[in-house]
């Protein structure tokens, strides 16, 4: 075995990464595990003991119900046997427990629920903010000698650190309560039936809009910054200037050039970004109502399931280091230089 | 460091801006009790009933009084000079962790880096926002420091991981090289020759710690969690979101913390962009001349 | 544009000047530089480091970005039409879509290092077709004709078309750029110091492998480097430039036997002999100038070891003082139209010159913080 790697150093490569990518993966997860379990206020706990009050006193059997909740939510024996217990569910039956927001439903179905429209709003305002951004962006470095490009400029800068929640404020104070432009609640007008009619759709994407908007408008300054930074740096590239010594096109140099060796970053970017959407955005959804995983986060958090929060962050890092994983798998790849670089 | 600063200074448009805009409201913030006094006497500013409530501005509450009975403008200079150290505190708590982590990871290589770079990593994966929340909702006494603590603790890794890269590319640099070769010690190389040129990566990593920790802080004031004994700008968005202050037609209520806060996060990444501007020649539109 | 009949002159420029912004005032990179290229010459342009070679190259193909610029000029390039009518554009006023246009099609460039200015992630065959597609209407089997027929001019392999630029050595990569510069059969090559960073060896090579491509398709050449080896080897005519501006410029024969400028003199005694007896060599005295800040008068009188009063006060303007040579210098005031009979116009020995010279430096190292402009050449 040690023979093949050697003779082809690239699986030794994806062997490193592939090892990182479970070891952290691993650790994430325990490293959050200890931390919900070791916080000395529980609610659990809490709701248990005051049953335990109520019912073990006055009602037969009080015992045995109390302890089939414990079991339930894995809460018998040490914090060790929870641990492992907890673990192997996750990852040989794929059993996140039961939720405590919405008891009995198990924490899988609630978040299958409301996977489909965090992904569906993010995945769908991340593309629109990247290739905004990357066009705008790519624009603002090529001519940057202009007015029109400082201003774009600057006003990204300043976008960029605005949290999405405040941008998402003034959407719903304007947009929403003065001009009465578009809905600030929900997912969709309860009145359609949910199905592939065209008043449901119609319905869906007007109830997306601001949600969108809040993450779009300050997704699109980073990625217009980040662009035009990496064109500029391009820009100064002796092969942008060669190109323009051979007369071709302004356009043609920027895209077939410049973007190129821009793209490669930025897409990788792009990819981690995709992988970091299901953490859901909070307070973006809990302020539209949104029924996605930022909302059965905010609930759980407020009285500490922490089940559904921990099979949110479970799902979270997956998608995060799956993400970097495939990045990382694609990049020998990609770029040239990279596999010359791997192969040394 | 001075002298980068000043080179800074000289080069970007952008870095003056910043560092006017951010000076200007670090004093206006360390000033602020003069200014509240005259108006609110000797009661701390949190107090309320000491003025009628929503009082338009007058004479004596120059921007008016708010639901609980507080001079508005007392509330904002207290919450600037909170959300400030706040920040401040939270960013050279997490600027001082990442870089003794991300300079111990790069310098010494081999297994140490290893752990600590594993635990970095894992740190980054996991979503800060929600477990911030979390921790937020059952710290039992929240104060000032404990809550700096805790924006801290996500922030760290981010500066880890950029100054344990430039450390790693510095090792092996020509002038460390030649450092050794001439028989410095460690400890002697480290502060002559590294340090000094870590010097831009640390400021940039210590400007983002604060904008994340500040943006952290809102947003965990904004849902009510953080201490209400505290005014921050944070929590003066909260109580003006509370209050319905659109319906009352006083929008500004909302819109001054709100405001007063991306001038900041402006102001700050403004001097990021400055510093970036300065180190990379290309981004700059005039030459220093060495 | 006017259409001229006399087609021996390819181009002419005219008092340009090509500064850079500074924090500190403006660099007065070329200041003020006339040249005339005759058509099919190759035409060296040499200097040191740091006196505007490189930025003059970059002003006349219009390639100046900020923080440089163009304060004045004028470049008259004359495009031969048919025939012997030539079409006559200046190249500083032309508008960028034009300017496109006559780039590599009429005017071509063989950059400096040629590591660095071919895309890393593209491979050659398609940085060489993009420019023949740009400017032609070429099929596609005719450009790779083409392409393979400069790949083979330049001596190498149809394979080199299918690899990435890091594949390939710094020689190869040169001869990319090389072939390049010749797909179009240009009018005009200007070529920045393309050999300077490779080895001798392959140095050589290269620069026979010029010298034939260029009588072979018949093209004009400016090649810009400091060896003046190199140009005793390659060109017909040079310039010598310093300071921004030209300072002598003659066929290639007569400057080294006769250098008129005392700064041609003092480059042409600096390079080493191969046999003969072992010297010890004086060099040229002093630094270079900083572009922040010219010299009064002359710019080398700082350094010149036969300086005059006059010197330090008015410019020498470039006067023709023998059949087609040109210099700017006080000791030859006389221009060929006024001297009565041949003038002898051979300068003094240089290294009696320099160790008699009043009040002139030896060569030192340089002083951290000199004045020494760095990157400005």
């Amino acid at each position: 075995m040690l023979k093949l790697l050697r003779k082809y150093p690239i699986l030794s490569y994806y062997a490193n990464k592939l090892f990182a990518y479970v070891l952290t993966i691993f650790g994430a997860l325990t490293i959050t595990f200890f931390m919900f379990r070791l916080i000395p206020s529980n609610p659990i706990e809490n709701w248990i003991k005051s049953l335990e009050r109520q019912y073990s006193v006055s009602i037969e059997g009080g015992d045995a119900m109390i302890n089939s909740y414990k079991e339930k939510f894995g809460m018998t024996g040490t914090l060790w046997q929870q641990y492992t217990r907890y673990m192997y569910n996750v990852i040989f039956n794929l059993d996140l427990g039961p939720s405590f927001i919405n008891f009995p439903t198990p924490v899988e179905d609630l978040l299958a629920a409301a996977i489909p429209w965090t992904v569906a709003l993010m995945t769908v305002s991340i593309l629109i903010a990247w290739v905004l951004g990357l066009l705008i962006g790519a624009t603002a470095a090529w001519f940057r000698e202009s007015a029109i490009s400082d201003v774009i400029t600057n006003v990204s800068i300043t976008l960029s650190q605005v949290p999405s929640y405040l941008v998402a404020l003034f959407l719903v104070l304007f947009l929403g309560y003065q001009w009465k432009l578009l809905p600030t609640r929900g997912a969709f007008d309860a009145q359609y039936a949910i199905g592939l009619n065209w008043n449901f759709i119609r319905s869906v994407a007007k109830h997306s809009m601001l949600p969108a908007l809040s993450i779009i408008i300050v997704s699109l300054a980073g990625w217009i910054l980040s662009t035009r930074s990496l064109v500029i740096s391009n820009m100064g590239e002796d092969y942008l200037m060669y190109a323009e010594a051979k007369g071709l096109k302004p356009r043609d140099i920027m895209v077939r050039y410049a973007l190129r060796n821009a793209m490669l970053p930025q897409a990788t970017g792009l990819a981690l970004t995709m992988g970091s959407m299901m953490s859901g955005q909070l307070l973006i959804e809990m302020m539209f109502v949104y029924p996605g995983l930022g909302q059965v986060m905010s609930r759980a958090i407020a009285i500490f399931d922490y089940n559904a929060m921990m099979g949110i962050i479970i799902l979270s890092v997956v998608s995060v280091m799956t993400a970097s994983l495939l990045v990382d798998l694609a990049l020998p790849v990609i770029d040239p230089r990279v596999r010359t670089a791997i192969k040394a | 460091m001075l002298n980068f600063i000043a080179s800074c200074w000289r080069t970007s448009g952008k870095f003056k801006f910043g560092v006017t805009v951010l000076a200007l409201l670090v004093l206006i913030a360390l000033v602020a009790p003069l200014i509240y006094r005259p108006i609110i006497g000797t009661s701390s500013p949190s107090r309320p009933g000491v003025f009628p409530r929503w009082q338009p501005p007058s004479s004596t509450n120059p921007l008016g009084t708010d639901g609980h009975g507080r001079d508005l403008l007392t509330d904002y200079l207290a919450g600037l000079r909170m959300t400030l150290y706040i920040g401040f505190l939270a960013g050279v708590i997490a600027t001082s962790v990442g870089v003794s982590v991300g300079f111990l990871s790069g310098y010494q290589g081999g297994w140490l880096d290893s752990i600590l770079l594993t635990i970095t990593n894992m740190l980054i994966v996991i979503p800060s926002y929600p477990i911030l929340v979390a921790l937020a909702m059952v710290t039992p006494e929240m104060n000032v420091t404990t809550m700096s603590l805790i924006l801290a603790l996500f922030s760290w890794p981010f500066s880890a991981r950029t100054i344990r890269a430039q450390v790693m590319t510095m090792k092996e640099r020509p002038y460390v090289e030649l450092a050794k070769v001439s028989g410095q010690r460690d400890l002697s190389i480290i502060f002559t020759e590294i340090l000094p040129n870590l010097m831009p990566y640390l400021l940039m990593g210590f400007a983002f710690s604060v904008v994340g920790a500040m943006v952290a802080e809102v947003g965990i004031e904004a849902i009510g969690l953080g201490p209400s004994n505290i005014i921050t700008l944070g929590l003066m968005i909260n109580y003006a979101n509370g209050w319905g202050v659109y319906s009352m037609g006083r929008m500004e209520i909302l819109l001054i913390p709100v405001g007063v806060l991306v001038v900041i996060f402006a102001a700050i990444t403004m001097i990021n962009r400055g510093m970036e501007e300065y180190l990379n020649p290309r981004l700059q539109k005039v030459t220093t001349e060495s | 544009m006017n259409v001229q009949s006399n087609s021996k002159t390819l181009m002419e420029i005219k008092d340009l000047r090509v500064w850079y912004r500074t924090t500190r005032g403006n660099a007065q990179a070329v200041d003020g530089v006339d040249l005339t290229i005759q058509r099919n010459e190759i035409f060296g342009l040499a200097g040191e480091s740091g006196c505007g070679k490189s930025t003059l190259a970059k002003g006349i193909l219009g390639m100046v970005r900020l923080p440089a610029f163009v304060e004045s000029g004028e470049a008259n390039f004359y495009r031969s039409v048919s025939g012997s009518s030539a079409v006559a554009s200046d190249l500083i006023k032309l508008p960028a879509r034009d300017m496109r246009k006559m780039r590599w099609r009429h005017i071509a460039y063989v950059p400096q290092s040629a590591m660095n200015v071919l895309s890393p992630v593209a491979r050659i065959e398609k940085q060489l077709l993009d420019a023949i597609f740009e400017h032609t209407n070429m099929s596609k089997k005719e450009a790779r004709d083409r392409m393979f027929e400069c790949l083979d001019m330049v001596g190498l392999e149809p394979a080199v078309a299918r690899m990435y630029p890091h594949e390939l050595s710094g020689g190869m990569k040169q001869r990319v750029t090389i072939a390049a510069a010749i797909s179009l059969k240009p009018e005009l090559i200007i070529a920045d110091e393309p050999t300077t960073a490779l080895d001798v060896n392959v140095q050589q090579v290269i620069l026979q492998e010029l010298k034939q491509i260029a009588a072979d398709l018949g093209l004009t050449l400016i090649y810009v480097t400091h060896d003046m080896a190199v140009h005793a080897e390659l060109a017909d005519r040079m310039g010598i430039m310093y300071s921004g501006l030209m300072v002598e410029v003659a066929p290639v024969v007569e400057t080294f036997k006769e250098p008129l400028h005392p700064y041609t003199q003092g480059l042409i005694s600096s390079i080493p002999m191969i046999g003969g007896g072992r010297e010890r060599m004086t060099g040229i005295p002093g630094n270079a100038p900083s572009p922040l800040a010219w010299p009064a008068g002359c710019r080398f009188h700082p350094r010149c070891p036969y300086v005059m009063e006059v010197c330090r006060e008015k410019v020498p303007p470039m006067i023709e003082v023998a059949p087609d040579r040109l210099v700017a210098c006080h000791l030859h005031p006389t221009p060929l139209s006024e001297s009565a009979s041949p003038a002898d116009l051979s300068l003094p020995d240089w290294e009696e010159a320099v160790s008699r010279a009043p009040g002139v430096q030896p060569v030192q190292a340089m002083k951290k913080g000199g004045d020494t402009a760095e990157e400005l050449s």
